[in-house]
């Protein structure tokens, strides 16, 4: 059924932001600019626009429009799956052209995260707020009074499970930090360029909270990213070798709304949606030439990696080991750095790398001749989002 | 503590201010299914195993053993940096539904999986109920 939208679409224009702590512009002037850019990326003017999936906070589709000049917005949708959003709002952009409700669909996203979550002497705050909706109610009566207010204390109710069943040390989840500040040298982007890690660092970093060190955490970022995507077939007219859109999919743990009482308390979003997105791509995860994984907390990758089925339950600690995950090995991760050291961009900086990847356009981090490689979202109390990208031929 | 800020207590509406409001009454009480008797927590409109919406308040004495615990030893929450680091302690009660409360009386040393334990709870305000978890 869905594998009718393999290969249907494409991503045709990407554009950043710098990522900065304290930006002087305003999110909606980031969206604005790095939205501008991914139009012209692929060649098109705003008025060429006519779906739009803005961020679920922050910036409307209906300021978007206004401020670019789309005249005739015909699809717009929010995806509210925090971190996820932005991989599973590339399922709903394939699914409006494919269907012929957009022709070129705009995807953005943009925020505060350094400026606008905690106080900041550095920094100014903002109106502009994240939309948590219904996922704080759960949250609001029942965690954030006994002080789990942050991500890393409401995840940890189930990290500190994982690494107790499967013996999961911290020498295991430092090469996922490791290998995303060494990747992070090679992007002028990055947040942490010209700031190398050694184990010691990453062992002598502060905890947090459960299992998580400080350098186990992402970097809390203001930054914006925005790509488009059209049909394939007007894509191969576009300026950028079309990266198409194989498979894609969301997923949810149940309940989604709280943690604690889930009858598999690591069965998470992303284990519901990778097996139906490579399912839809007609590819294996063992088939992808890089990995750019959703990376809010190291282990929470390692959660993912199984997720995807790249290696069995427990296994994750074992497949980052040897340069496994490091550019020159078998799986490239988070060429870019990641949100732990590139910045926090809610995995909208994986989807670019990944495009940039498949164009062939990485500069010193390219994966030479990749042509697969797979997304993956990770948002709220354990939502999870994929997408498989391949460069066409 | 004179001068720190104070903890986070929320308004509460729906089925979460009822389960605070029977709570503040001096009891813990649990939603359980009229149809298939199945308990749940949190509140929840319609029970998830056999869709029934009817249900009715139950009483609990806030027995359980310990699901799982998490220690915090760096906090965004200004009402909670003096008691750095907390500990905070998944039970799953003897009716089924998991609940959290803060750890009392007990050190993270002495913490188990299984071990024995019982809720009490603090009420706060008339609508909310904070929940302390202790030896039985
Ligand atoms: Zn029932």
């Amino acid at each position: 059924m869905t594998t009718e939208l393999s290969g249907k679409t494409a991503i045709v224009g990407i554009a950043e932001s710098d990522y900065v702590r304290g930006a002087d512009r305003t999110v909606p002037e980031l969206v604005f600019d790095v939205s501008m850019r991914a139009i012209a990326d692929a060649g098109l003017k705003p008025s060429d626009i006519n779906g739009v999936i803005p961020p679920p906070g922050f910036v409307s589709t209906e300021e978007i429009a206004a401020n670019l000049g789309m005249p005739e917005v015909t699809y717009s949708v929010t995806v509210h799956m925090g971190g996820a959003s932005p991989t599973a709002a590339l399922q709903s952009a394939a699914m409006s052209i494919a269907a012929g409700i957009a022709d070129c669909v705009l995807v953005t996203f943009g925020w505060n995260g350094y400026s606008a979550i905690r106080p900041r002497p550095d920094a100014k705050a903002t109106r502009r707020k994240l939309d948590l909706g219904p996922v704080l109610e759960t949250a609001r009566n029942f965690y954030i009074p006994y002080g789990l207010r942050s991500a890393a204390e409401w995840y940890s109710l189930y990290l500190q499970r994982y690494v107790d069943l499967y013996d999961v040390q911290p020498t295991d989840a430092a090469e996922i930090a490791l290998a995303c500040r060494a990747h992070a040298q090679l992007n002028d982007k990055a947040l942490m360029r010209g700031r190398p890690m050694t184990l010691d660092d990453y062992l002598e970093s502060a905890p947090i909270a459960g299992p998580l060190r400080k350098l186990d955490c992402c970097l809390e970022t203001d930054c914006a990213a925005a790509v488009v995507l059209t049909s394939a077939e007007r894509a191969r007219d576009m300026p950028h070798t079309p990266v198409l859109y194989l498979g894609g999919a969301e997923g949810h743990p149940y309940p989604a709304d709280e943690i604690t009482n889930r009858p598999e308390l690591l069965r998470l979003g992303l284990d519901f949606a990778a097996p139906r997105a490579f399912a839809m791509a007609g590819v294996k995860p063992t088939d992808m030439d890089f990995l750019q994984i959703y990376d809010c907390f190291t282990y929470v990758v390692m959660m993912e990696l199984e997720a995807l089925g790249i290696c069995e339950r427990g296994g994750a600690k074992d497949f980052v080991k040897d340069g496994n995950i490091r550019l020159g090995g078998r799986y490239p991760l988070n060429t870019h750095g990641g949100l732990l050291s590139q910045g926090h961009c809610w995995g909208f900086n994986h989807v670019v790398e990944a495009t940039r990847q498949l164009r062939h356009e990485a500069g010193a981090a390219q994966v030479e001749g990749c042509e697969l490689g797979v997304v993956t979202g990770y948002g709220d109390l354990g939502d999870g989002s994929i997408a498989v990208l391949g460069r066409d031929r | 503590m004179a001068g720190s800020p104070r903890k986070y207590v929320p308004e509460t509406e729906g089925l979460n201010q009822e389960f605070f409001l029977r709570a503040a009454g001096g009891t813990l009480h649990l939603q359980r299914c009229d149809e298939c008797g199945t308990y749940r927590h949190p509140p929840r409109y319609y029970c998830q195993h056999c869709f029934s919406g009817a249900w009715h308040w139950e009483p609990s004495a806030g027995l359980g053993r310990v699901a799982s615990w998490v220690t915090t030893h760096f906090t965004i929450d200004r009402g909670w940096v003096d008691d750095l680091p907390y500990t905070t302690i998944v039970v799953e009660l003897e009716e089924g539904p998991r609940l959290l409360g803060a750890m009392r009386n007990l050190s993270v040393e002495q913490l188990e999986l299984g071990m024995k334990v019982k809720v009490v709870g603090e009420t706060k305000r008339d609508d909310f109920v904070f929940f302390w978890v202790e030896p039985q």
